[in-house]
């Protein structure tokens, strides 16, 4: 987020006296008030876990693994086979 | 295995009250508190569709259940490899979750979940065109998909799940439902 974003939002968070202690002072330590050490954490993981909902990114040998199950894929196993042999569920 | 002609699979309406949604125990706890308390607002959002296995014998229980969206798998070198024939960031389906409640395991209802995902896939493929299916399989689930033909795209690190994917053509292959 940027500094100069207007902030025309409010978050009230209820927690312990010793969690506040210990966020105060990883904050000072950071040289950041209370606010934006706080922001700062919760905005990185939520970056995090948006990015994970989304994609997943590969390693160099990774995709080349990657690319041959693309364009060689192979046959069906046997379990394969089988469950889709089976009985489906009624859909409605 | 018991009769399963009881049990139907519908489309999940987050605008529905469903029989024990809240109270769905599938003996996985982080699982559950999804179903009790997220399902509806995710499927809501648009981040996912959820369809669910309902015991028509018992009021239309809530037993069962997975949720699917759309994911990418980013291979920044695939195009140069491919020499041009695939793109950089590969659509597929995702499978996020999947289960059933307790008292209903053992008569092969997360098989026939897992054929509707595929079906899924496929009728998904059809439309829109995604190249396979990807999920995150945990430690006692691995083997199911191994089996299944999934390949795994990245090993295993500590106590992470592991990235699975299932290519389209190995499914198109064997669609005759």
């Amino acid at each position: 987020m940027s500094v100069l974003a207007l902030k025309d939002a409010r978050m009230e968070l209820k927690t312990t006296k010793s969690m506040k202690e210990m966020l105060n002072t990883a904050a000072s330590l950071c040289g950041q008030d209370l606010t934006s050490f706080v922001l700062a954490s919760a905005e990185k993981r939520a970056k995090s876990v948006l990015s994970d909902y989304q994609s997943l990114t590969l390693r160099r040998e990774e995709q080349v693994n990657f690319l041959k199950a693309l364009t060689n894929p192979q046959s069906p196993t046997e379990a394969l086979k089988e469950l889709m042999a089976s009985e489906s569920l009624v859909e409605r | 295995m018991s009769d399963n002609s009881r049990i139907i699979l519908e489309l999940y309406n987050p605008g529905k009250t469903y029989n024990n949604q809240k109270k769905f125990d599938c003996e996985n706890a982080i699982i559950n508190k999804f179903v009790a308390s997220s399902l509806k607002k995710q499927v809501r959002d648009e981040l996912s569709r959820a369809f669910v296995l309902l015991d028509t014998n018992d009021n239309g229980r809530f037993v069962g259940f997975y949720t699917l969206s759309s994911f990418s798998i980013k291979a920044p070198m695939l195009t140069a490899l491919s020499k041009g024939s695939l793109p950089s960031d590969i659509p597929c389906s995702r499978l996020i979750m999947l289960g059933i409640d307790i008292n209903y395991k053992r008569r092969g209802l997360g098989k026939q979940l897992m054929k509707s995902v595929i079906q899924k896939t496929i009728a998904a493929a059809d439309q829109i065109g995604i190249y396979g299916l990807y999920l995150d399989a945990d430690e006692d689930a691995y083997t199911f998909y191994d089996n299944l033909g999934f390949i795994t795209l990245q090993e295993k690190k500590g106590t992470k799940p592991t990235p699975m994917f299932l290519s389209i053509e190995t499914m198109r292959e064997l669609n005759q439902a």
